[in-house]
């Protein structure tokens, strides 16, 4: 490919990225800061408990709006989150938590998706390695076989040679 | 008489399933060319007949007949004739009965091709025992056809959260998908019994495996649409143990497409192929069975009923006979077993593939370790949204910039000097992409980190079009735009994978808005009064009730504008049924490609003041877009014709 056709691809790729660059920026902007943060934070980590298997945010049921009262309430007070969600344990038990915290036997729900990857990601190198492995070892064994072809192909060559000069002289 | 003729075609399925399965072993057993024939006309037959099963229950409910159970439960005479149609999946015995039509259309269409002539009784075989299954649960456990003792003259009429157009083409195409990954399973599992180890069953499937993909994206996609208009709590993926259960065959069915070309190209990877698809076949039904069980939690769910442990026993026995006869056959998978690289298109392949399938088992583990976690502990803990995000996002990411990198490294070998070259201007791109993006206020690390990747790998699939059309143009001396369209057009599978990598990564820009900068704010207004969010400022001007039909809908009015400029008014509402206890939500949305504000009416009061939450959702608009690029993607790669063939065979010292 030219330099310059690849030149001009450049820029207009990075034109294009820079043009990119200006939505997503502009759809940013600063989230709700303050006490209304902390509130929707905590509703997002919290399940409504009226078996709807919704998030406290997202649900707009009475279970739910019950619960957005009381953060709201506790926050008020000057709770900080750790402390409203214990509230929420103390009342509900763990299946309040939208995600298991991760401690005793709950951990193996956050570590086991990683660690199979990353055996799987082992497996793929061991794999990967002995296939680049077998390839090269495959190369070797055809540049000697090319080699003894070429060795067998003289030495045939040179017998026959070696007859007619007999025959001749 | 019509619900009797639908039961009458279902028992006549089940005993001509019950045939066709046994004249497809027993032909192949004594080599009878007429038994085959009389099989495959048995199949046919069971086509027609689900056919009429599933007319007559449509003609039922549109008719509003009262007596049948089901007609009862899921619809009443106000509902919209539109809606007494698709109460047809609304129910468990309804799906499942729209489950099989599809399943025998589908195997009536593999009779009719016959494309594999040895390899075409197994298959329609074992499709028959998919099929079997299905109307026996039908026939013996919940039948659509049930009749009351007595006409009660009025139904129960249809949930109002399935009263909306996303409801008519979502379930329906999910099913399609779902069904559809059955094929490839047979003819895999046909190859497998036959001891063939070629990829000819891969190429004739390949339709039906890109087939049943569309189908189950355009599923995911409208079903995420339908929850975000419809279900009213500003989101479209709640990873809901259902939602879950449709995403986990749509991942693994995309591993399996991206892993089937190297088998295709080199001859590898054939084990790794089979067990894919057992396990995306065996997805499908442990989706069904999820839905049917009540085991988990789910909005989506038809319930508890007995139904999951027959769903369980059917999953489980399929997992272990196609797992055995694959085990069974190992030697006869014996492959070959080089890589010319350790960096080469078909390593990157297998990268792509391992973070498919990670995300898949992340979403599966999470989606049964309440199960597990209640089984060890005897606590009860609930595994969502959270969860999902956190463990998903990074594995998201990694496969967001898999899709950048695996374009640009060639099939067999890739070395330094053609990786620089190929690499250098998306990452030029996406680096000046991230610099500006800085510099113009986008600042969340993980935000930016991820736009960035998205960037590149838009970058790179565009790059290698550009590189394309370069080298055409310098060889044919076309012009550009005949450049472009004849590499397109000529080379539809591949430029096809790229239009569909362009329409995911703008559905990936969209969900990486949406969760990184949405801003949510919850308001009680009086009449009059007005409230800011970001750029918009909206006034609530009135608050009034109507009916619709036979329900109650309480609206607001609320008057918009951004900046200068008057967008119009807003409506958000909330309908009471007389059928159903709860109101549904219907929100307002003004959508724009920039961010959707999305409204809705959470209460009012008697002094006409109402509360309202407001929320700005950036980018989802390219969410939309993006899904309906990858299906466009599909249909412009799967389209007959010229340039829809495989690449060259990369097979040793060729």
């Amino acid at each position: 490919m030219g330099k310059r056709l690849r030149v001009y691809g450049f820029l207009i790729l990075t034109l294009l990225a820079v043009f990119w660059s200006s939505i997503p920026a502009q759809a940013a902007g600063e989230n709700d800061p303050g006490p209304a943060k902390i509130q929707k934070e905590i509703e997002e980590m919290l399940v409504c408990q009226d078996s709807c298997g919704m998030l406290v945010s997202a649900c707009d049921n009475s279970t739910a709006e019950y619960m957005r009262g009381i953060i709201k309430e506790r926050l008020a007070k000057g709770e900080g989150k750790d402390e409203v969600l214990q509230y929420f344990v103390g009342i509900y038990g763990e299946k309040v938590l939208a995600a298991p915290p991760a401690k005793k036997f709950n951990i193996l729900a956050w570590v086991t998706p990683f660690l199979a990857i990353l055996v799987g990601g082992l497996f793929i190198y061991t794999v990967l390695d002995k296939w680049v492995f077998y390839n090269r070892l495959e190369d070797v064994r055809q540049d000697a076989k090319d080699e003894l072809k070429e060795k067998v192909e003289i030495e045939q060559y040179q017998d026959q040679l070696n007859q007619e000069l007999k025959k001749f002289w | 008489m019509l619900a009797d003729i639908g039961y009458l075609s279902l028992i006549l399925s089940l005993v001509l399933c019950g045939y066709a399965v046994a004249g497809n072993i027993i032909c192949l057993k004594h080599n009878n060319r007429r038994l085959f024939d009389s099989a495959r006309g048995a199949v046919y037959a069971v086509a027609l007949l689900s056919t009429v099963a599933s007319l007559v229950l449509i003609y039922l409910l549109a008719t509003g007949d009262f007596s049948v159970t089901y007609v009862s439960e899921y619809t009443s005479s106000d509902l919209p004739f539109f809606y007494k149609i698709t109460a047809m999946w609304a129910g468990n015995a309804g799906s499942l009965l729209l489950w099989f039509w599809v399943l025998s259309i589908y195997a009536a269409v593999v009779a009719k091709g016959n494309k594999i002539k040895d390899m075409t009784p197994y298959v329609l075989g074992i499709l028959m025992v998919n099929a079997l299954f299905f109307v026996f649960v039908m026939a013996f456990l919940t039948n659509p056809f049930e009749k009351l003792p007595y006409n009660p003259g009025e139904g129960q009429g249809l949930n109002p959260m399935l009263q909306n157009p996303g409801m008519v083409i979502h379930p329906v195409t999910t099913y399609l998908g779902y069904v559809g990954f059955a094929i490839p399973f047979a003819f895999a599992m046909a190859g497998l019994i036959l001891k063939r180890s070629d990829d000819e069953w891969i190429k004739v499937t390949r339709r039906w495996t890109i087939i049943a993909w569309l189908f189950l994206t355009l599923g995911n996609l409208t079903g995420a649409q339908w929850a975000y208009e419809e279900l009213g709590w500003g989101g479209y993926w709640a990873w809901d143990p259902v939602e879950n259960a449709s995403f986990l065959p749509w991942l693994t069915g995309s591993a399996f497409l991206h892993s089937v070309m190297i088998q295709e190209r080199k001859n590898m990877l054939k084990i790794w192929n089979i067990l894919l698809i057992i396990i995306t076949f065996v997805l499908t039904l442990f989706g069904t069975f999820l839905v049917r069980s009540g085991v988990l939690t789910s909005v989506h769910a038809f319930g508890r009923s007995d139904l999951g442990k027959y769903f369980l026993a059917f999953t489980v026995a399929s997992l272990v006979a196609s797992l055995w006869l694959m085990v069974d056959r190992l030697n006869m998978l014996r492959e070959e077993k080089e890589f010319e690289s350790y960096i080469s298109k078909e390593s990157s392949f297998l990268f792509n593939n391992l973070i498919l399938v990670g995300i898949a088992f992340a979403t599966f583990w999470g989606t049964i370790f309440p199960l597990i976690s209640e089984a060890v502990t005897g606590n009860k803990i609930t595994v969502s949204i959270p969860f999902f995000n956190s463990v998903n996002a990074p594995l998201g990411l990694a496969m967001t910039l898999l899709i950048g990198i695996c374009p640009l490294i060639a099939w067999r070998k890739s070395g330094v000097k053609n990786l620089a070259e190929n690499f250098l201007a998306p990452g030029g791109a996406a680096l000046a992409f991230a610099v500006v993006a800085f510099a113009l206020g986008l600042r969340k690390p993980y935000a930016l980190l991820a736009f960035t990747i998205a960037c590149f790998s838009i970058s790179a699939t565009l790059w290698e079009v550009i590189k394309g059309v370069i080298t055409r143009k310098r060889i044919t001396g076309e012009n550009v735009l005949a450049a472009a369209g004849r590499l397109i057009t000529r080379n539809r599978r591949r430029y096809g994978g790229y239009i569909i990598h362009l329409g995911l990564l703008m559905l990936i820009v969209g969900v990486i808005g949406s969760n990184t900068y949405d801003t949510e704010m919850v308001k009680t207004l009086k009449f009059g009064e007005t409230v800011k969010v970001k750029d918009y400022t909206l006034t609530y001007q009135n608050l009034a009730e109507r009916k619709q039909g036979k329900n109650d809908a309480v609206y607001a009015d609320l008057l918009v504008s951004k900046g200068d400029k008057l967008i119009g008014t807003l409506e958000p509402e909330r309908v009471f049924y007389p059928t159903h206890p709860n109101p549904a939500t219907e929100v307002a949305i003004n959508s724009t490609l920039k961010e959707d504000l999305y409204i809705i009416l959470s209460a009012w009061d008697k002094d006409g003041s109402a509360t309202f939450k407001f929320l700005l959702n950036p980018l989802v608009a390219w969410m939309w877009i993006g899904g309906y690029v990858m299906i466009f993607g599909t249909i412009f790669a799967l389209w007959p014709g010229r340039g829809g063939a495989v690449g060259a065979k990369y097979t040793q010292r060729s």
